[in-house]
């Protein structure tokens, strides 16, 4: 019975399954332009996407996700701006579009679909959330799947 | 040639498919408007890889549809499937699946064989995963089986 698995088995399956996840912990939401991930030595495949609102946010915040490369040569946005998520209470979440889109929040708290994007090969660099806004209470956490493609890629959380 | 290994076979399905849970066969309800939990979500996210449903008594005659909800503990509820067809006289074997996004509860035409992933994978917060007929109907049973992985560390998923 799968709830009878330890933590760390049940953990390795999960990463067989939707590939190595990493966290950014829960962060103040500030107007800011923030690194949330970091890619590093190499490609990446990124498998899976979303942010999850810990604390309710208190005031104007549009948010879009940009990939920010080491070569300077130029922001990719993976997601637009979404709606402005002012007053939205903890348990929403956001997830990527498909190709082209704005970064997309739930309407309620209890589940949040993170595979409509595509996979996205990441290039080194940053994964930057762009918070054009005036919140000074909320904050967000966020989370991500990857497979390295290049030998020893990795990602870490800003 | 096949693999024999019972604890192989059970760690393949569990890496292609994601860690199965069940319910067991009961009958749909409306409980006042929350439905029947059918599973519990416990110590942090999981990801919810595919859900279905297998008829097990016919349901007698009467509109009843039949939607798909996670119902957090915190927080408002996200309907994952709306309400599905007509369910009256759905035939023991005919099955439900989650459809793609923002999409109704499927049921299938036949017996045979039932979609696994048109649904995207969800993120599912702690709480539980509800049935919600439209009425309460006298007979009509169905039991559940769901796929996850577990995201933040030490959480699972149960039939309830």
């Amino acid at each position: 019975m799968p709830e009878n698995y330890s933590v760390d088995t049940q953990s390795k399956l999960a990463d067989m399954r939707l590939a190595f996840r990493v966290v950014r912990p829960t962060a103040l939401l500030t107007a800011a332009t923030v690194p949330i991930f970091y890619v590093y030595g190499g490609n990446v495949l990124m498998t899976a996407f979303y942010g999850e609102i810990m604390v309710v946010l208190d005031a104007a915040s549009v948010i879009s996700i940009n990939m920010d490369v080491d070569t300077g040569a130029g922001d990719t946005a993976l997601a637009a701006n979404g709606a402005d998520a002012n007053t939205y209470v903890a348990g929403r979440m956001c997830y990527l579009p498909a190709v082209a889109g704005v970064l997309t929040w739930t309407a309620e708290c209890g589940a949040c679909p993170v595979n409509v994007a595509p996979d996205y090969v990441l290039r080194p660099g940053h994964i930057d959330m762009v918070c054009n806004g005036a919140a000074t209470l909320g904050s967000m956490r966020w989370t991500m799947w990857y497979v390295p493609v290049t030998a020893g890629a990795y990602v870490v959380a800003g | 040639m096949p693999i024999q290994n019972q604890s192989i076979l059970e760690n393949l399905s569990n890496i292609h498919a994601g860690l199965r849970v069940d319910s067991a066969a009961a009958l749909i309800i409306n409980g006042a408007g929350v439905g029947r939990p059918i599973f519990t979500i416990a110590g942090g996210n999981v990801m919810l890889l595919a859900l279905y449903g297998e008829c097990m008594t016919t349901v007698p005659a009467g509109a009843v549809t039949l939607e798909i909800d996670c119902v957090p503990t915190v927080g408002t509820t996200t309907i994952i499937a709306t309400a599905s067809a007509n369910l009256v006289a759905t035939a023991l074997g005919q099955m439900l699946h989650l459809p793609a996004l923002a999409g109704a509860l499927t049921v299938t035409a036949g017996c045979g064989a039932c979609s696994f992933s048109l649904n995207p994978n969800y993120v599912v917060r702690p709480g539980t995963i509800n049935a919600l007929a439209t009425i309460d109907p006298a007979t009509g049973t169905f039991r559940w089986s769901a796929f996850y992985m577990p995201i933040d560390p030490g959480s699972y998923m149960v039939g309830s």
